[in-house]
């Protein structure tokens, strides 16, 4: 009996897999586009938050030019600072049309008097509505050009110490002599490090992640197609199965195990299809090498392979919301909002760092959260046993619980 | 071969449909159970199908209590519920596959139950497409794959036209005259004509009555 049943679900649910297939294909497609268009996006927005800070001073200070060089060189602020030199009448202006988020005002001779030993304050010009990040960068920017001077000074004095106590001749050639060798010490040192950015979450970059959730969200609303095959509205076919011997759990196996099959098929197509326009795009759909390692003809196999629990929890999770439902109308409900409400808790649309840290445990907890968890670590080519573990006993559970359901209707019948 | 129930009970969280249910059945007869509609006679069909549980009482088949041996329950009982137990978008052929092994559809197929029910003429139909009459005449065909001793038929030809009825009763006649016991769960009268005793379940208790054609104390009675 198991295996005519399995065999027979299979059949039913495989006459539908040419639309199903067009139908899933379609809307990866369009989430495709919307992944496209938010990295586009975002790579754009962050041109766009620079910081334009106007620097009014004079501009022939070799030593002004050297601090401006400075603090573009030793900023690492995710947003990037732009430090332009003019006059305060242009500063002004430009701050007035918003082009300009402020401008530092260096006093005449501020590199001589610092050099002699005083430092004149700097003035800082902003506007009131100019807050959060820029006023966040002036108290950077502030502490930067404080522990410049200071440490400065002390480099310079020093060196003046140094070259008294040898005998030599302190003029003011030799003072900027050693005071533009010692600049370009420091400057130089900026260079002996360099900045990597990890990215979102598990090393994964921005539109990596974002593919991850985007895949999550897609798998999810996955199983709206399927309602009219899956949804049992006349329970009298599973009465004459368990009547026959056939129980609840049984017929729960075999039904799951042919919509799975189903949903395996469509995710490994939807791959192949990525893979594809990703190969013939010349592999620019995917920045980082990690993810694009994923993507490569061998990686696909291991991408497969991980993909076949999260498939599993996931078409797990829709069968029980089938087995919830008692019509196609109401299937079709339960199936859209289940997947966008966990999606979006689940953090595939939106960086899960982002959410309070109680939502954050939570996510680890849904079924949606540990598949968009694997598929991160899958794609950045990280083992993840444990989130790989979760879905299977996930899928457990929850086949367990559509068994349960399946039973308490046939007794309510 | 003898069948008596005894004692049956099932109570749900707000309804109690059977309180005390007890009747018996020699092979070759005909119960016909009639009651209101959610007087419970399709809950005291499952529960004897196997479906499910009584809350207590017995179903002894020749002194064995087929509650204790649910295998033995599923091959000597054939249950036709109401509703289409069918799978629609498979045809009649794939949806007998999954009953009969290939050797005892093709047999029944050309001469034996199925063959009966005039199946053969609609084999490659998709279910979905098929008429009421078709749907239940496969649906009976399916439930006696096993060919069982007891068969329980809820409203087995409601909404049918008078020939496939017919081919119904007749089959049900010949069900009868091989020496099945059946149960009906029936508000039609020629399925009444058909049975050996009728019993009427109403505020959980199973009455017996005897039909004499007033359709009107029938109703007055349930």
């Amino acid at each position: 009996m198991k295996r005519p049943y399995f065999r027979l679900q299979c059949k039913r649910a495989f006459r539908q897999l040419p639309l199903m297939l067009a139908i899933s294909l379609l809307l990866f497609g369009c989430l495709a586009v919307v992944w496209h268009t938010m990295v586009i996006l975002d790579t754009q927005s962050e041109d766009q938050q620079k910081v334009r800070i106007g620097v009014v001073g004079d501009a022939s200070a070799s030593y002004l030019g050297f601090g401006i060089e400075a603090i573009q060189t030793l900023d690492i602020t995710r947003f990037s600072v732009s430090l332009e030199q003019m006059t305060e009448e242009q500063a002004q202006s430009l701050m007035r049309d918003g082009v300009l988020a402020a401008y530092v005002v260096i006093p005449e001779g501020f590199i001589d008097d610092v050099v002699h030993g005083t430092v004149p304050p700097l003035r800082y010009v902003t506007t009131d509505g100019a807050v959060g990040i820029t006023t966040l960068f002036k108290e950077e920017m502030l502490k930067t050009i404080s522990r410049v001077l200071v440490q400065s000074q002390n480099g310079l004095y020093g060196m003046q110490d140094a070259v008294r106590a040898n005998g030599l001749p302190l003029s003011a050639a030799v003072t900027d002599k050693l005071t533009t060798n010692y600049f370009s010490l420091i400057l130089s040192r900026s260079h002996a490090y360099d900045l990597q950015t990890l990215g979102i979450s598990d090393a994964l970059s921005f539109s990596g992640y974002l593919l991850c959730g985007i895949c999550i969200l897609w798998l999810a609303l996955g199983g709206a197609p399927y309602c009219g095959v899956f949804v049992v509205s006349d329970t009298a076919l599973s009465e004459v199965l368990c009547a026959s011997g056939f129980r609840a759990r049984r017929q729960i196996l075999s039904e799951y195990a042919a919509y799975a099959l189903c949903i395996l098929l469509q995710t490994m197509a939807a791959a192949l299809l990525f893979a594809a326009v990703n190969a013939f795009s010349g592999g620019t759909l995917i920045s980082s090498l990690a993810e694009k390692a994923a993507f490569s003809a061998s990686g696909l196999f291991f991408l497969f392979l991980r993909l076949i629990p999260i498939v599993l929890a996931i078409s797990a999770m829709q069968f029980f919301f089938f087995s919830l439902s008692t019509n196609l109308a109401n299937g079709i409900l339960l199936q859209f909002l289940s997947a966008v409400c966990l999606s979006y808790v689940s953090g595939c649309m939106y960086p899960i760092e982002f959410f309070p840290k109680a939502i954050q445990i939570a996510a680890s907890l849904l079924p949606t959260g540990l598949a968009r968890q694997s598929l991160c670590a899958a794609l950045s080519a990280q083992s993840d046993p444990l989130s790989s573990l979760g879905l299977l006993i996930y899928t457990a559970i929850l086949l367990l619980l559509s068994a349960f359901v399946r039973r308490v209707r046939l007794a309510r019948r | 071969m003898e069948i008596e129930i005894r004692h049956i009970q099932k109570s749900f969280r707000k309804t109690h449909p059977l309180k005390d249910i007890s009747f018996s059945a020699a092979d070759g007869s005909c119960i016909a159970l009639l009651g209101k509609n959610g007087s419970g006679k399709s809950t005291l069909l499952s529960i004897l199908a196997g479906v499910t549980s009584a809350d207590s009482g017995s179903f002894l088949l020749d002194g064995t209590d087929l509650f204790s041996v649910p295998k033995q329950l599923s091959v000597r009982v054939g249950y036709i519920p109401q509703g289409t137990p069918l799978l629609e978008e498979l045809s009649a052929r794939d949806n007998l596959r999954l009953w009969y092994t290939p050797d005892a559809l093709k047999h029944s197929l050309e001469d034996g139950v199925l063959a009966m029910l005039g199946i053969p003429d609609f084999l490659g139909v998709t279910v979905s497409k098929m008429s009421g009459g078709m749907k239940k005449r496969l649906s009976i065909g399916c439930a006696v794959a096993r060919d069982p001793d007891i068969l329980l038929l809820d409203e087995p030809t409601a909404a049918l036209d008078l020939p496939c009825k017919t081919i119904i009763y007749d089959y049900l006649a010949d069900c009868k005259k091989r020496g099945k016991i059946l149960i009906l769960a029936t508000h039609d009268e020629r399925e009444l004509a058909l049975c050996d005793a009728l019993y009427i379940l109403r505020d959980g208790v199973l009455n017996p009555y005897r039909y004499d054609g007033d359709v009107n104390d029938l109703a007055d009675r349930l």
